[in-house]
C-alpha cells in the first residue's frame, strides 16, 4: 500500500518531467528558421548566411558574436563549441540602419529600433533628451531604444525655423555671439553643430551670413561639425562657401548648379536629402504608403499611423518633390556624399520606418540599391567619424538588422524584417496594438452650441464637461490673442451667438486665435458616427480655419480652410477630410482665423455635428 | 532468518513520508505554488519584464522553489518527529536511519520537481525561453541537486532544535538565503558588504551554476564560471554533512 | 510459564546485565544493576517513577549507553541490527506521526522484520479495525496506545519490551493487553515489561524485578511477591518460637524486632486461630495490610536470607 503510493507518484513526477523536458522549447529543435524567441542573451553564432557588410554583399557566411559584439566573420569560421548556432540560410543580415536626419520626441528611439533603425542622428531635440542618451550608447546592454547622436539645441534667431516650436531655445543674432553659442553647445553634450540659414525666406526670419559663418567656424574650432537646415539652392551655395560639413536637407527650389555640384563633391559634403519630408511638404501622400505596406503596418503605433497619415496642410512654393529628387540626382551623380535621413516625425513620416521609404526614395533618384543600402548605414557612420557601428566587421557592436528577403534585388525589401538585434539582444519586434484608445465614449448628441442663453454648450455635453474657450498661438509661444463673449441675436435672429474677439500677431508660423470645443481634462471621445461638422458664422471679411484635435496629433493638427462674410453662412466641412485626424479619439474642435494678422471680430453659432 | 530488503524498507518508508506531505495542505501549498506565483508576477507581471528577467529568474527561482520543501521538510519535520519521540521508537526499530533520511530526501525531490515543473512551463511557454535540450536538462539537474546542501542545512536544524525553534529558525534560514543568494533581485545590486554575505551562501553559489546554464548575462562584465561555483558547493556540501552529522551524533545522547 | 528452578545455561538468558550503571550528569539512574532476563519468561519491571525501570529498557535498547557495566541482548550489543530485528518495543512517550492511519503505521514498520505478523492478524489481536484507517491524530489517547503496541508486536519479534503498556487504558483494552501479552508468552516469547501496578505484574509475569532509586531492590519470582501483596502482617509479643509459627498455616515468613515477632501471612485470620491456640498471653497485637514498599522490603529481606 504505502509501496504502491511511493511507485504511483514517483511515475507520475518523473512521467511529469520527462513530458517537461520533451515539450520545452528548445534552440535545436528549429535550426533553420531564425526565430526572435529562440535567440536568447547576446552571445551567438549565424551561419550559412548573406551578409551586407555595410559596403558589399557576402554569400555563405557566418558571424560570431559574443557579448554583443561582433568577435568573427567569414566564409571559414570555427564556430566555438556550444555556442547558440543559428542557420541564417535565406536571410540577409545588415548592419542596423543609421537615420541621418531625426527629431527625438516621445517614442521615437524605440518606434526606430522596432524597423531596425539602431541609431538616430539627431538634428534637434530637448538637450535633457541627449544628455541621457550619450551615455547609453557606449555600452552594450540589453535595450528597447535605438541609440542617439544629437545636435541638441539648433541655432536660430528669434522668430526663425526651429523657434516656433514649445521648447526653450537660446537664439542669437551676431556674430560675435557665435563662438560662446557654441561652446555651450559642446558643454552641453551636442555632438555637431546645426544651423537654420533660411534667408530671404517668407514665412520665417534668419540668421544673417555673417552669423551662420561664424558659427561654423566657432564648430570647427570646438573639433565638431556644422551642418545647416537650407531650402534654397542660394543659401545652400552660401553655406557651401562657408565651409559646411554637411546639408540636412537638399533643396527644392532650383535646379542644382555645376558648380555647387562639383564643389561639394569636392569639399566631401554630404547631403541628407530628407526626400520623404520633402515629398510631404509637396503634398505627396507617401505617408500612407508605409500605413498600407503589409509588412510595415502591423509594427506602427496609432501615433506612427497618425504621423504617416497627416500632411502639411497646403503645398509650399520652393519645395517641388520632382525638382528635390532631380536635384539629388545630379548631386549624387556628381559625386556628392548623399545620406539616408527621414526628417521624422513631421507630418507625413515616422521614426524607423520612413527611413526605408528614404531609402527606396533614393533609388527613385539614381542610387543603386545597395547604394542606398550604404546611404543608410556605413556612409553615414564614416561622414559622422563613428567606427563601432554602421558595417559588420570584427570588433563592431552587434546591432544587426536580419531580412527575410535581399535587399540588393528589391530596396523595398528592407521591410521585410525577421529580427533586429541591438548590442547582440533580439528585439521584441511585437505587433502594435490597433489604437490604445478603448475607454471613449460617443459624443453625446450632435449640438456643440446654439448659445442662446451664453456660451456655455448644451447641458448634457456641459455635463461631460465640455467647454468653449478661447485658443490661440500663445501655447506655441506665439502672440495672438483672443477672447469670449456672448451676442444676441444670433443667426436668425434668434437666440444668441458666440462671439470671438481675435488679434492675431505674426510671431509665429502658423498664427491663430478662436475658439474651441473640448473637455479641459483631455478625455477622448469618439465621433465616429458622424460624417460633417456645420456651423454659421458672420464677421471680419477673410480665410479662417476649423481644426479637429484627436490623442495622436502630430505637429500641425488636422485643418480645413473657409471664407467668412459679414453676413451669416452656414458652414459645412466632411469630417474625414481634416487628414490625420482620429475620429475615435475626438479631443477639441476649434474655429480660428486664418494665417492673417490684424484684428477679427466674428461670430459663430449652431454648431452642429450631423450623420 | 530472511533479511528484509534495505530498498523495500525505503519505499515504504517513501510512500508514508509521501501521504505524510500530501495530507499536509500548509506544507503544500506553500511548497508549490509560492515559487511560481513569484515567478510568474517578478517575471511577467513586474515593469521591466522581459525575456532577460524571465530568464535570469528562471535560473534563480527554481533554487528557491527547491530551497523550500529541502529546508522545511527536513528543519521542521525532522525536529518535530524527533520531539515528539518518534525518532526514538525508529531508532529501538529495526528501521535503517538512512532509509528514512532516503525517503525524506525522495518525497523533497518530488516536491521540489513538482514545485519546478510550472516555472519551467511558465518560463518555456509564457517568456518564449528556448535552450538546446541538453541544457534544460542540465538546468533541472542543478535545481534538483541543489536539495542536497539545503537538505544538510535542515536536518543541521532538524536534530538540534525543538519544533518550535526549528520553524523560527528554518523561516529565517529560508528567507535569508533566498534574499542574500540574490534569487529575487540580482546581487550586484547589493552594497559590497552584502555581496560579500551572498557569495558565502550555497544559494548563491547555486544560482550562479543555473545562471551560466540558461546563459543569462554575466554582472557587470565578469564572466560567470559556473566549475569555480560547483567547487565551492561541493566543499559547502561536505562541511554541511560534517556539521549534520555531529547533530545527529549528539542528539543521540 | 512459570519460572523452573533446574540449572540455567547461559544460551537460556536473554538479557544479561551485568554492574550497569547509568549516570546522568550527578544524578544516578542505574545504580550496578546486575539482572539475567531468562528466555520466554515474563519479566515486570516494578518501580516509582524515577526508580530508573525506563532507563533500563532504554539502555537495552540501545537508545541510552551505559555508563558502566556490560549488557547484552541475545548475546549481542543493545542496538545492534540484529537484536533489533528481534525485538519489538512499545515506549512511553513516543507519539507516531499524526497524519497516518494505524493500518499505514503498522505496515511501514512491519516492512523492517524479516518475518512479519500479517497485519490482518495484528489488527485483529489488537482490537483496532474500528479505527484502522483514521488518521493517528484523530485517536484517542487509548487508541493510540493500542496502536503502539501493535507496532511492538507486528515484527513477530522474541524479546518485546513494554514501557508501561496499559496506562491511559480503560478496563476493556487493558483486559486485551493482557490477553495478547499471556498469548504471546504463550507462543514462547520473552517479554519484560514496566508498570505501575502490582496487580498488571501478578497478572502477568512469573518474575518481579524492583526497582528503587536505581538499585534493585527485588527480583524475585512472582508467588513470593504475590504472597505478600495478597496477604498481611501480624505483629505481636509471644513466646512461641519462629521455628513454630512458620508452621503454621499461611505463614510466609517470621522475623524477631525486638521484643515483637512480625509474621508476614498470606491469609491473616488462618494465622491469627492458630496463634491465639497456641499462646494464650499473646499480647499487643498488631494486623496490618503491608505497603507495597513493606513487601519489598520484606521481599529484600527473604531474599537476602535464602542466599
Amino acid at each position: 500500500m504505502l509501496k504502491t503510493v511511493f511507485f504511483i507518484t514517483s511515475i507520475i513526477v518523473i512521467g511529469l518531467l520527462g513530458i517537461m523536458l520533451f515539450a520545452l522549447p528548445t534552440s535545436e529543435s528549429k535550426p533553420v528558421q531564425i526565430s526572435d524567441a529562440s535567440l536568447t542573451g547576446n552571445s551567438f553564432a549565424i551561419e550559412n548566411t548573406r551578409i551586407f557588410d555595410g559596403v558589399k554583399m557576402h554569400e555563405n557566411y557566418a558571424l560570431i558574436i559574443k557579448d554583443g559584439v561582433i568577435t568573427d566573420m567569414g566564409e571559414d569560421v570555427t564556430i566555438p563549441k556550444n555556442m547558440k548556432t543559428y542557420n541564417g540560410a535565406d536571410k540577409t543580415v545588415l548592419p542596423g540602419l543609421i537615420d541621418a536626419h531625426t527629431h527625438t520626441y516621445a517614442a521615437a528611439l524605440k518606434d526606430s529600433l522596432r524597423f531596425g533603425v539602431t541609431t538616430n542622428f539627431d538634428m534637434f531635440t530637448d538637450v535633457q533628451i541627449l544628455k541621457t542618451q550619450k551615455e547609453k550608447r557606449l555600452g552594450v546592454s540589453e535595450t528597447q531604444d535605438a541609440d542617439l547622436w544629437s545636435a541638441g539645441m539648433l541655432a536660430t534667431v528669434q522668430g526663425g525655423h526651429g523657434s516656433q516650436f514649445p521648447v526653450a531655445i537660446e537664439t542669437l543674432t551676431k556674430p560675435q555671439d557665435a563662438q560662446a553659442w557654441v561652446a555651450k553647445r559642446v558643454a552641453e553634450g551636442s555632438d555637431y553643430i546645426k544651423i537654420v540659414y533660411m534667408p530671404n525666406n517668407p514665412y520665417f526670419k534668419s540668421l544673417d551670413l555673417d552669423t551662420a559663418s561664424a558659427l561654423i567656424k566657432a564648430a570647427h574650432d570646438h573639433n565638431v561639425m556644422a551642418l545647416a537646415h537650407i531650402s534654397s539652392l542660394s543659401a545652400a551655395q552660401d553655406m557651401l562657401d562657408a565651409n559646411i560639413d554637411g546639408l540636412v536637407h537638399v533643396f527644392a527650389d532650383e535646379p542644382v548648379t555645376e558648380k555647387f555640384a562639383t564643389q561639394a563633391a569636392k569639399d566631401k559634403v554630404f547631403i541628407i536629402p530628407t526626400l520623404a519630408v520633402l515629398a510631404a511638404v509637396d503634398g505627396q501622400k507617401f505617408g500612407a504608403a508605409i500605413v498600407e505596406n503589409t509588412l510595415a503596418a502591423p509594427y506602427l503605433t496609432p501615433e506612427q499611423k497618425q504621423g504617416l497619415a497627416s500632411d502639411f496642410g497646403a503645398g509650399f512654393p520652393g519645395f517641388d518633390f520632382n525638382l528635390g529628387l532631380e536635384n539629388t540626382r545630379k548631386l549624387h551623380k556628381a559625386g556628392v556624399i548623399i545620406l539616408a535621413g527621414s526628417d521624422a516625425p513631421n507630418p507625413g513620416t515616422t521614426h524607423g520606418a520612413s527611413l526605408h521609404q528614404e531609402m527606396a526614395l533614393l533609388v527613385r533618384a539614381g542610387l543603386t540599391q545597395m547604394e542606398a543600402l550604404r546611404a543608410a548605414t556605413s556612409a553615414s557612420v564614416k561622414a559622422f567619424g563613428i567606427t563601432d557601428r554602421g558595417t559588420i566587421k570584427i570588433g563592431a557592436r552587434a546591432d544587426l538588422v536580419i531580412l527575410s528577403t535581399n535587399p540588393a534585388e528589391h530596396i523595398a525589401n528592407t521591410f521585410d524584417i525577421d529580427m533586429v538585434i541591438k548590442n547582440g539582444y533580439v528585439i521584441k519586434r511585437q505587433a502594435q496594438k490597433e489604437t490604445s484608445v478603448s475607454k471613449t465614449s460617443l459624443l453625446e448628441g450632435a449640438i456643440l452650441g446654439s448659445f442662446n442663453t451664453g456660451i456655455t454648450p448644451p447641458s448634457a455635453l456641459k455635463q461631460q464637461g465640455f467647454i468653449w474657450s478661447a485658443t490661440d498661438d500663445q501655447v506655441a509661444n506665439g502672440n495672438s490673442k483672443s477672447t469670449l463673449s456672448f451676442t444676441a441675436p444670433g443667426a436668425d435672429n434668434t437666440g444668441g451667438a458666440l462671439h470671438v474677439h481675435a488679434d492675431v500677431q505674426a510671431d509665429f508660423f502658423f498664427p491663430w486665435a478662436g475658439a474651441s470645443f473640448s473637455m479641459p481634462d483631455g478625455t477622448a471621445h469618439s465621433i465616429e458616427i458622424y460624417k460633417t461638422v456645420n456651423f454659421q458664422i458672420r464677421g471680419t471679411p477673410g480665410a479662417y480655419k476649423a481644426m479637429f484635435f484627436s490623442t495622436y496629433s502630430n505637429g500641425a493638427p488636422p485643418t480645413q480652410g473657409f471664407t467668412v462674410d459679414e453676413d451669416w453662412k452656414t458652414i459645412t466641412l466632411d469630417i474625414d477630410t481634416f487628414s490625420g485626424f482620429e475620429p475615435k479619439s475626438f479631443l477639441a474642435f476649434a474655429i480660428t482665423t486664418g494665417t492673417k494678422t490684424g484684428i477679427f471680430d466674428y461670430d459663430i453659432d449652431n454648431v452642429t455635428f450631423a450623420k | 532468518m530472511m533479511k528484509p530488503l534495505f530498498l523495500n524498507i525505503y519505499f515504504h518508508e517513501s510512500g508514508a513520508e509521501i501521504l505524510k506531505a500530501l495530507r499536509a495542505p500548509e506544507y503544500i501549498v506553500p511548497t508549490l505554488v509560492l515559487p511560481v506565483a513569484f515567478y510568474l508576477f517578478f517575471a511577467f507581471a513586474m515593469p521591466g519584464a522581459g525575456t532577460e528577467n524571465a530568464r535570469y529568474l528562471l535560473a534563480t527561482y527554481g533554487v528557491f522553489a527547491v530551497m523550500g520543501p529541502s529546508i522545511f521538510g527536513f528543519g521542521v519535520g525532522v525536529a518535530n518527529e524527533r520531539d515528539r519521540g518518534w525518532l526514538k521508537l525508529k531508532r529501538a526499530s529495526p528501521s535503517p536511519s538512512l532509509s528514512y533520511i532516503a525517503a525524506k530526501i525522495t518525497v523533497t525531490l518530488i516536491f521540489a520537481s513538482l514545485a519546478l515543473i510550472p516555472i519551467y512551463l511558465a518560463a518555456g511557454f509564457g517568456a518564449h525561453i528556448a535552450l538546446p535540450r541538453g541544457q534544460w536538462v542540465m538546468l533541472l539537474g542543478i535545481h534538483l541537486l541543489s536539495v542536497i546542501p539545503f537538505v544538510l542545512i535542515g536536518l543541521t536544524l532538524g536534530f538540534s532544535l525543538g519544533s518550535n525553534a526549528a520553524i523560527a529558525v528554518s523561516n529565517i534560514a529560508f528567507l535569508g538565503m533566498s534574499a542574500l543568494g540574490g534569487l529575487w533581485i540580482p546581487t550586484f545590486l547589493f552594497p559590497p558588504l552584502m555581496q560579500k554575505i551572498s557569495v558565502s551562501l550555497p544559494s548563491y553559489q547555486l544560482a550562479e551554476i543555473a545562471l551560466s546554464i540558461v546563459g543569462a548575462n554575466a554582472n557587470a562584465g565578469a564572466p560567470r564560471m559556473p566549475l569555480h561555483n560547483l567547487t565551492i558547493v561541493a566543499i559547502m556540501t561536505a562541511f554541511l554533512a560534517v556539521l549534520a552529522y555531529w547533530a545527529w551524533a549528539k542528539q543521540r545522547n | 510459564m512459570k519460572a523452573n528452578k533446574t540449572e540455567l545455561v547461559a544460551n537460556d538468558f536473554v538479557i544479561r546485565a551485568k554492574g550497569v550503571s547509568k549516570t546522568f550528569g550527578v544524578h544516578t539512574a542505574l545504580r550496578d544493576v546486575n539482572l539475567d532476563i531468562q528466555k520466554n519468561s515474563v519479566t515486570a519491571i516494578l518501580g516509582t517513577n524515577g526508580a530508573g525501570k525506563t532507563t533500563f529498557i532504554h539502555c537495552c535498547l540501545g537508545l541510552t549507553k551505559p555508563s558502566r557495566g556490560n549488557l547484552s541482548i541475545f548475546g549481542k550489543k543493545p542496538g545492534s541490527m540484529e537484536s533489533r530485528r528481534r525485538v519489538g518495543v512499545m515506549l512511553q512517550d513516543a507519539d507516531l506521526p499524526d497524519l497516518l492511519t494505524p493500518r499505514e503505521h503498522i505496515a511501514l514498520f512491519a516492512s523492517y522484520y524479516p518475518s512479519p505478523l500479517p497485519l490482518a492478524n495484528v489488527l485483529d489481536i489488537c482490537n483496532l479495525e474500528g479505527f484502522a484507517t483514521k488518521k493517528y491524530k484523530a485517536l484517542s489517547g487509548g487508541q493510540k496506545r493500542r496502536v503502539q503496541f501493535a507496532l511492538a508486536i507486528i515484527g513477530n519479534p522474541d524479546l518485546i519490551f513494554l514501557d508501561e503498556p496499559t496506562t491511559g487504558l480503560d478496563t476493556e483494552a487493558r483486559r486485551m493487553v493482557w490477553e495478547v501479552i499471556r498469548r504471546l508468552a504463550n507462543e514462547g516469547r520473552t517479554i519484560v515489561l514496566t508498570t505501575h501496578y502490582l496487580e498488571e505484574a501478578d497478572a502477568l509475569s512469573d518474575r518481579i524485578v524492583v526497582l528503587d532509586a536505581g538499585n534493585v531492590i527485588a527480583n524475585a519470582p512472582t508467588a513470593e511477591i504475590q504472597a505478600l501483596a495478597g496477604g498481611a502482617m501480624i505483629k505481636c509479643v509471644t513466646d512461641i518460637p519462629p521455628k513454630d509459627i512458620g508452621k503454621m498455616p499461611k505463614v510466609v515468613s517470621v522475623r524477631h524486632n525486638g521484643r515483637f515477632t512480625e509474621i508476614n501471612t498470606q491469609d491473616s485470620p488462618s494465622t491469627l486461630r492458630a496463634l491465639l491456640s497456641e499462646d494464650a498471653n499473646l499480647s499487643e497485637l498488631i494486623v496490618k495490610k503491608p505497603s507495597l514498599e513493606e513487601a519489598f522490603d520484606q521481599l529484600t529481606h527473604s531474599q537476602k536470607k535464602k542466599s
